[in-house]
């Protein structure tokens, strides 16, 4: 990132190709769409070159990325938001189809975490599939470590709320 | 039953067309950039600015809060004022680099100086005179509010130097920042040394100017 500031442009290409995947996934968890999910990395890339006066060298980067991958996904729900405000339905859709909960007994991580609340998913996305600590997620999401940790608990007895019933049912 | 963790989320990759094309329109663009200064720096910047601010804005008005404390009571108040200006600087600061730690939110900050300042005023000056009570105060309100405009405009440029990942959470603490320094001002000029004066017209700035912050901050955050 150092190297990224003072105008290295190979350095610019490595940190793309390397964290790229990781907040594409961070991206998808949020919108469960894939063409979303590329839109907000492109953006969220841009925000990274404009903001990149703000990282301070030896702070973790991960955290400043995820402030910065956060306020990506915000802005691109409020525009979603206002554009769906002015729009109207001129017939009826199609009915959605069911979602994919147990299946044969395996059970879809996707669709665990979409059950919940998006603050807790966000927390359980950033522990658990980009490996972040709690103090990174707290720095990310400008909250208190205990606070991260409350939001992970709740989301933990959630899912194994779920779990329980899927077990059940199968 | 299995948990599914290596699933559509966990192991997606993105487009690698489109990782491509952000690959090279970063790399073109890479240019060095000078980082923002530390946290303490600007800080102190801030600290500093404030200082000259409340004096300069107090000179058309007169000093005649300054001359009606005694050394003690003007140490205690001034220092109390300085020590709000440095945290609430730091929560400013906070608010412009994303991902930064954060000892203390905008919330917690108002509510801090709040408190502060009114057990520092009911401390100093326990008179509790009603007499005039509206009349001498809604002056001393509308002089904090408009001294803390000036502030608010240099704040809002400052924190575009930042990048702000919380609109509201940003407006709530420069407007807590400018407030205090409205509250600066009339602890220079105010000359009325009464608890219940202080507390209800004086520290009622920092909860006015943050409630503005507020909303405009949720109307920035809204429709912009």
């Amino acid at each position: 990132m150092a190297n990224y500031q003072n105008g290295d442009a190979a350095a610019a290409g490595m940190l793309v190709d390397t964290l790229s995947p990781q907040f594409f996934r961070f991206f998808l968890s949020q919108t469960r769409n894939r063409e979303s999910a590329d839109d907000l990395l492109q953006d969220f890339w841009l925000r990274i070159h404009s903001a990149r006066h703000t990282y301070r060298n030896p702070e973790p980067v991960l955290p400043w990325m995820y402030a910065i991958a956060r306020r990506v996904r915000v802005d691109q729900y409020r525009k979603n938001r206002r554009r769906a405000g002015h729009e109207f339905q001129v017939e009826r859709l199609p009915d959605p189809a069911a979602p994919r909960a147990a299946d044969e007994g395996n059970v879809d991580f996707e669709t665990l975490l979409a059950s919940l609340p998006e603050s807790q998913r966000e927390v359980l996305v950033m522990l658990k599939v980009s490996g972040l600590s709690v103090d990174e997620v707290a720095r990310a999401t400008g909250s208190s470590a205990g606070s991260v940790k409350q939001k992970a608990h709740r989301a933990y007895e959630k899912l194994r709320a779920l779990l329980k019933g899927v077990g059940n049912a199968v | 039953m299995q948990f599914d963790v290596p699933g559509r989320v966990s192991g997606a990759t993105p487009d690698s067309a489109s990782v491509k094309r952000i690959r090279a329109k970063l790399m073109g663009a890479a240019t060095p950039i000078r980082p923002l200064p530390s946290s303490g720096a600007m800080m102190a910047l801030s600290v500093g600015v404030f200082v000259v601010m409340a004096i300069l804005l107090t000179i058309p008005f007169g000093f005649q809060g300054f001359s009606r404390l005694t050394p003690g009571a003007a140490a205690i108040e001034y220092s109390a004022v300085l020590l709000l200006a440095l945290a609430l600087s730091g929560v400013v600061v906070g608010q412009m680099i994303p991902g930064s730690r954060r000892i203390l939110g905008p919330v917690a900050g108002v509510v801090l100086s709040v408190v502060l300042l009114s057990a520092m005023a009911s401390l100093l000056f326990p008179v509790f005179e009603m007499r005039n009570f509206v009349r001498q105060g809604i002056p001393c309100l509308r002089l904090g509010t408009l001294c803390a405009i000036p502030a608010a405009g240099l704040i809002g440029l400052a924190m575009k130097r930042g990048f702000v990942t919380d609109t509201l959470q940003a407006a709530i603490a420069g407007g807590a920042l400018a407030g205090l320094l409205g509250i600066g001002v009339l602890a220079l000029h105010c000359p009325i040394v009464n608890a219940s004066h202080i507390v209800a017209w004086h520290v009622a700035v920092i909860a006015v100017t943050s409630l503005l912050g507020a909303i405009s901050g949720w109307c920035l955050s809204r429709f912009v």
